[in-house]
């Protein structure tokens, strides 16, 4: 083998690197939309929300059917529409199920969000069972933009973007205003927020409202690059609860780095000889960030603990 | 509060026991006689009165109950939730069928084998849950849950090109065990051991000791009971629990299959078994078995005839799963509970006051 070839191979192996890293990235701003949303919800009100992939799933379904049935709407008013329904499946359940929770275990509401999960994914299936591996429209069209000899479609560029900027808005949101005020003051310190007139259902179901929007969010930016089926949003939630685990379920910019960075580690390792560890990869992310308590490089003690036992 | 009882659950037990005592003593021969004749009569009436069909039902029911049996030792027992029984199930369905295809092993040697080899896995989620708080297991189970979903199950050297493997029933001398009755009888034997098994343990020292676990960790320690020895034989017990019964139920269906778009050792089918055995009541091993019965009686039988009669019961599941955290976290089986100890008081109270 000639130097040449070897040089082909190598420029060969690093534009697929970096492609691969670049779509990475775009799947890893839908893990990190989802992981922002399960962040606030378990700051507001300690639920563990394991409905959050279904609940995304049920939004995007909504919008499939939308686009579907008035085909006059114009796809941004339609995705408008889906985020609106995530919000309101997530303020929804807050009220039906989660308000009624607020004392119990750890555990029982695990289980309940669990059980949303099954009453959601169960629906879906019975509603559109006629309809398999929908396909919806794309937000940003079909083309692409080449970027040196890297191509990214508009699609995964404007999900990049839409999550940077749906992330540093809640963040600032979190840090400035009122509502963000009274959300740290309830995950820092539940009885002395109450005391000092925080309302803490209004602050919950508005979280759980933000929750489930950025959830549908997530749902109707990724999908129209994949099909639509009851189970496709499961494997991205749990990559969204991995990224929410960096920052301990309580930091919201540990879980959007984590989000990114956890999708471009995992596609860049499809480029590398360790090709088969790509499915596995999150597996072992998780294990490291648990065993090695990575969270504490994120989030207050103060919040951890106090998060701790609110559980 | 730093400590809350994961599940709230009235001490029901102290109660019962009260009105047993009430009762007067049992004889323990007679209780033995009474429990070998219904033991017997649950053996032989499913096949004696119900065609092949029923019968299939029926096994598959027992064994739905062995793998809620699972969450019941790790949940119900010491408060562990860990959201991958499925998983080990399907360990121990492909397992159980690749050595009797491949390896040529006897279904008597294989069954066992299997179940022994998810023993390991189980203990390795153990020991690293033996670190986390709470419900950071029910997260690290969720990822590996889908990690073995989508990469072992994949493997062409596990499950083979097509991800389908045979797995045939057995026969033992003459006896063949391919009908569906035949094939009850087997798995009655199995699930009625493993319940006297429980029934046995969840009375014992070892047990008392993972409900002290169970409802307060601290506390636990503080007297002195070996929490990570208690959790981990919760662990193992329960990885031996969810892989018999997928041996088992690998036998049951003839072929195993990893499933297409549906995966079938999935979550769903994870959820599946944690709704049913909540339904049933997690802390009692009758639970999963009444819990199991409804599922698979619904699902085989009352929607069999509607091609989304899993999506429907799924979503009926849900609704009861959310009504029983909510109003009874309990579950049915204390539901019967009550009625028992209604109809026994009922006389009782009688007799007190003539007396």
């Amino acid at each position: 083998m000639g130097l040449a070839d070897v040089t082909l191979a190598a420029t060969f192996t690093a534009r697929l690197f970096f492609q691969d890293v670049l779509n990475g990235i775009s799947l890893g701003a839908v893990f990190a939309l989802l992981g922002l949303g399960v962040v606030l919800i378990y700051k507001s009100s300690g639920v563990l929300n394991f409905a959050h992939g279904s609940m995304a799933m049920f939004s995007t379904y909504v919008y499939f059917e939308i686009t579907r049935t008035f085909t006059g709407i114009p796809v941004p008013v339609a995705t408008l529409m889906a985020v609106a329904f995530g919000a309101l499946l997530g303020a929804g359940s807050y009220y039906v199920v989660f308000r009624r929770m607020q004392d119990a275990g750890l555990l029982a509401k695990v289980i309940a969000s669990l059980a949303v999960a099954g009453m959601l994914q169960g629906t879906a299936a019975f509603i559109w069972r006629n309809v398999t591996q929908a396909r919806v429209p794309a937000q940003f069209g079909e083309g692409s933009t080449r970027l040196a000899n890297v191509s990214l479609s508009h699609q995964e560029l404007g999900t990049i973007l839409i999550t940077l900027l749906a992330g540093i808005a809640l963040i600032q949101v979190l840090r400035r205003t009122t509502f963000g005020i009274a959300l740290r003051a309830t995950a820092q310190n539940r009885t002395a927020a109450k005391m000092l007139g925080v309302r803490e259902q209004r602050v919950a179901a508005t979280s759980w409202a933000i929750g489930g929007g950025l959830a549908a969010l997530a749902g109707v930016l990724v999908i129209p690059l994949a099909v639509l089926t009851v189970y496709s949003m499961l494997g991205y939630m749990v990559r969204g609860f991995v990224a929410a685990v960096v920052g301990g379920f309580v930091s919201l910019p540990a879980a959007l780095l984590g989000g990114f960075s956890l999708g471009a580690a995992q596609e860049a390792l499809k480029a590398t000889p360790a090709e088969q560890l790509s499915s596995v990869f999150a597996g072992l992310v998780i294990a490291f960030l648990l065993l090695g308590r990575v969270e504490r490089f994120f989030a207050l003690d103060q919040e951890l603990r106090a998060l701790q036992e609110l559980g | 509060m730093t400590q809350t009882p994961v599940l709230e659950q009235p001490p029901a037990s102290a109660a019962a026991e009260a009105s047993a005592s009430r009762r007067g003593p049992h004889p323990p021969v007679k209780r033995a006689v009474g429990v070998l004749a219904l033991g017997l009569a649950g053996a032989a009436l499913p096949p004696l009165l119900f065609d092949n069909t029923w019968n299939a039902t029926f096994s598959l029911a027992l064994i739905y109950a062995l793998m809620g049996l699972s969450v019941v030792v790790l949940t119900g027992f010491v408060g562990q939730l860990s959201l991958m029984p499925a998983t080990f199930v399907g360990l121990g369905a492909f397992t159980s069928g690749r050595f009797v295809t491949s390896l040529a092993t006897p279904f008597w040697g294989a069954v066992p084998l299997a179940a022994a080899i998810v023993v390991p896995f189980a203990l390795l989620i153990g020991m690293i849950a033996l670190r986390l708080k709470g419900l950071y297991l029910a997260i690290m189970t969720l990822v590996f849950a889908n990690v073995v979903e989508t990469f072992l199950f994949k493997q062409e050297w596990y499950v083979g090109r097509e991800r389908v493997v045979e797995a045939p029933r057995p026969h033992l001398g003459s006896v063949s065990f391919a009908s569906d009755k035949n094939y009850y009888l087997l798995v009655y034997g199995v699930v009625a051991l493993a319940l006297l098994l429980l029934h046995n343990l969840s009375r014992s020292r070892t047990a008392r000791a993972c409900y002290a676990v169970r409802d307060n960790e601290d506390a636990a320690q503080a007297w002195g009971i070996n929490v990570a020895k208690y959790k981990l034989l919760a662990f193992a017990t329960s990885g031996l629990l969810a892989g018999l019964a997928g041996a088992l139920f690998g036998h049951w269906l003839g072929s195993v299959s990893a499933g297409g778009q549906r995966s079938a050792f999935g979550l769903e089918f994870s959820l599946t078994i944690v709704f049913f055995t909540i339904v049933g009541g997690v802390r009692s091993i009758w639970g999963p078995v009444l819990g199991g019965t409804i599922w698979i009686v619904l699902v085989q039988r009352l929607l069999a005839g509607s091609p989304n009669g899993q999506n429907i019961a799924f979503s009926i599941f849900g609704v009861v799963v959310l009504l029983t955290m909510l109003y009874r976290p309990a579950g049915l089986v204390a539901w019967i509970a009550d009625a028992r100890r209604a109809l026994s008081r009922g006389p009782a109270a009688g007799t007190a006051e003539s007396a």
